[in-house]
Order: C-alpha cells, then structure tokens, then sequence
C-alpha cells in the first residue's frame, strides 16, 4: 500500500513532467539575466536605487527585475545597460553559473564594447587576447571597403570616400 | 502561538535538490507533508503558478541557488530566514539558509495587502517563524549544523525532544 508520502511524491513527479521544456527555458532566461543583473550591480558597487534614479524608474521596479519573473523588452534591457556600461549579451552570459561554485563570483567584463573600460585597453589587445582567440572572430570595422580601390579590401578613410562620392 | 507544540521532522525534497541548492520539506507527524499539501491543494485553482514555482525551484537548485532577490523577504523577523516564493498571487513560504539550503513550507493564495491579515497564509507564516526559531536553538547547541548544502543532525522535532 502507498503511504502518504509517497502519493505526494508521484504528484510532484507528475507536475515535473507536466512541465514544458520550452517552458523551463524560459524560465531559466529570465533567472539568468536576474543573476547576472544581480552580479554586475555587486561587482560595480552600484545600488538597486541608485540604478532606479539613472533609470527615473521606482525602486520597487528594479526588485522586480531582480526577482527572477520579469519579461524583459528589449527596450528595458538597452536602457539598463547603457546606464551600466555593458553590452546586451553580458546579460546572457551563462560561463559564470557553469564554472566552478568558488568562480562563480568572479565577474569578467568581456565584451568588445566594455573592452577599452575592462582589462584591455584596445580593440587590438582583445582580439587577440589568448582567452578570446578561439571564442570570437577578430572584431574589425571594414565599413568603407571600396570597389575601385587600387588594393583589394583596401579601407578608405571616410574622408576620402565622401570626396570619391562627390567625383 | 500555538495551543500544542507542533510535532515535525524535515525531510529532504530528493526530486528536487540539484548541485547549488538542496529542499527539505516538513513533514508533520500524521505523515501528512506542507509542501506537497500546498501543491495538492494549489494545482487547481492556480495550476500555472504551481508550474511556475516548480520550474524556478528547479532551476534554483541546478544553476543559481536560492539567491535572496528572488524571494520576497520580509514575511519574518530580521535575519530569521523566513520568506516567501511569488508567483503572482501565490506564496510559498520558506526559511532560507544562505543560497544553498531551503525548508519549503506551505503556501496559500495571498489576496489582501498584509501577510498579516491573510487567513491562509498566516498560519503557515506562524509555522516558519516557530520552526526558524526552534532550528537556531539546535543550530547554538551545535544539534544541528549546515555543512556544504546539507543540514545534518537531529532534524526531528518531537515532543519528547524538544
């Protein structure tokens, strides 16, 4: 005969498997970037309502975020991290909770946009960094490649390109 | 507080503890358990929010632990460890012990603005406070400690040994 307890445990198994993966993803997003929100304010000192007053938002608003519930637009995830000197992505970063429990604190700034700020003072050192070597592709602005340059993929300085436009 | 002493031992929820967080549940002496209870007595009126607690509790254990912003915390008195889990309108209450331990309690659906004024909540609240009080008293005698994520020692509260 089944006790009591174990009734109850088949219940909760069965609410486990009633569970969506799609679901648990979700809600594994909305913890990450909680976590890490979390994380960057502790590592760079800042207050919840400090946070709340560059934002004009109440600070009721920003315990919300923090909870672990909140759907974020893309809109409210800008803002916060422009007000916080990072990148989007650093709010999606899953490398600290799969490291090692005592590396979990251990926060590193990793993105291009918060080099200059972080450990390497140019685009140059982060890119080939050994660390980011294997993880990214070089990161360059070629955003003015000319046709008719002499040399192939030869960069034009904007200067020079806007005179060969008016030519 | 209460007319009897309440008589309980703390299992673990084997389910559910992952690597970053481990759950004990209460179970009372009749063999009767809070937590299951409040998922019995929740999956119909608020299935979803039911759904929405497991999946966090979940991931709580494997990735994050019991990080304090997630829990709303002011249900007990300063530094007790008594919270609450939200999801909308429903209340898990538990007692926290740092981000890698949580006794899950019972829970109820919270309608009025003070935990207080809850009729079924409060006593779930009353529970937590008691519980929390009676594990520092074992925790000073060194009855029980927490080593890693585990508590260890005479989770039993009985009468003939309280």
């Amino acid at each position: 005969m089944k006790t009591k307890h174990q009734d109850a445990e088949s219940l909760l198994q069965e609410l486990l498997s009633q569970i969506r993966p799609v679901d648990q993803y979700k809600s594994h997003n909305k913890m990450l970037v909680a976590a890490l929100l979390q994380d960057i304010l502790k590592t760079k000192g800042i207050p919840k309502i400090q946070l709340a007053g560059q934002l004009n938002k109440k600070p009721s608003e920003i315990t919300k975020w923090l909870s672990g519930t909140h759907n974020f637009t893309i809109d409210t995830l800008s803002e916060i991290c422009f007000a916080l000197d990072i990148a989007v992505m650093d709010l999606f970063d899953e490398q600290p909770f799969t490291q090692n429990k005592n590396k979990q604190l251990k926060y590193r700034l990793k993105s291009p946009i918060n080099a200059p700020c972080g450990e390497f003072k140019t685009l140059e050192q982060f890119n080939h960094s050994p660390a980011n070597v294997k993880k990214f592709k070089p990161l360059h602005f070629n955003f003015n490649v000319s046709k008719d340059a002499t040399k192939p993929n030869e960069v034009l300085p904007t200067k020079r390109l806007l005179e060969a436009a008016c030519n | 507080m209460f007319s009897k002493k309440p008589e309980f031992e703390l299992i673990e929820v084997k389910t559910f503890s992952g690597r970053r967080c481990r759950y004990y549940s209460v179970m009372l002496k009749d063999g009767e358990n809070l937590f299951y209870r409040f998922l019995e007595q929740n999956q119909q009126q608020a299935g979803k929010e039911v759904q929405d607690l497991l999946m966090r509790l979940k991931e709580m254990a494997d990735t994050f632990g019991a990080r304090e912003d997630y829990f709303k915390m002011n249900y007990g008195k300063p530094g007790d460890g008594v919270c609450a889990l939200p999801s909308k309108k429903l209340r898990l209450i538990c007692l926290r012990f740092s981000t890698v331990a949580v006794v899950l309690g019972g829970g109820a659906l919270k309608n009025t603005r003070a935990v207080q004024n809850e009729e079924l909540l409060e006593p779930f609240r009353q529970f937590m406070l008691y519980l929390s009080a009676q594990i520092m008293k074992r925790i000073r005698t060194h009855e029980i400690r927490l080593e890693g994520d585990r508590l260890i020692g005479n989770l039993k509260f009985y009468n003939e040994e309280l």
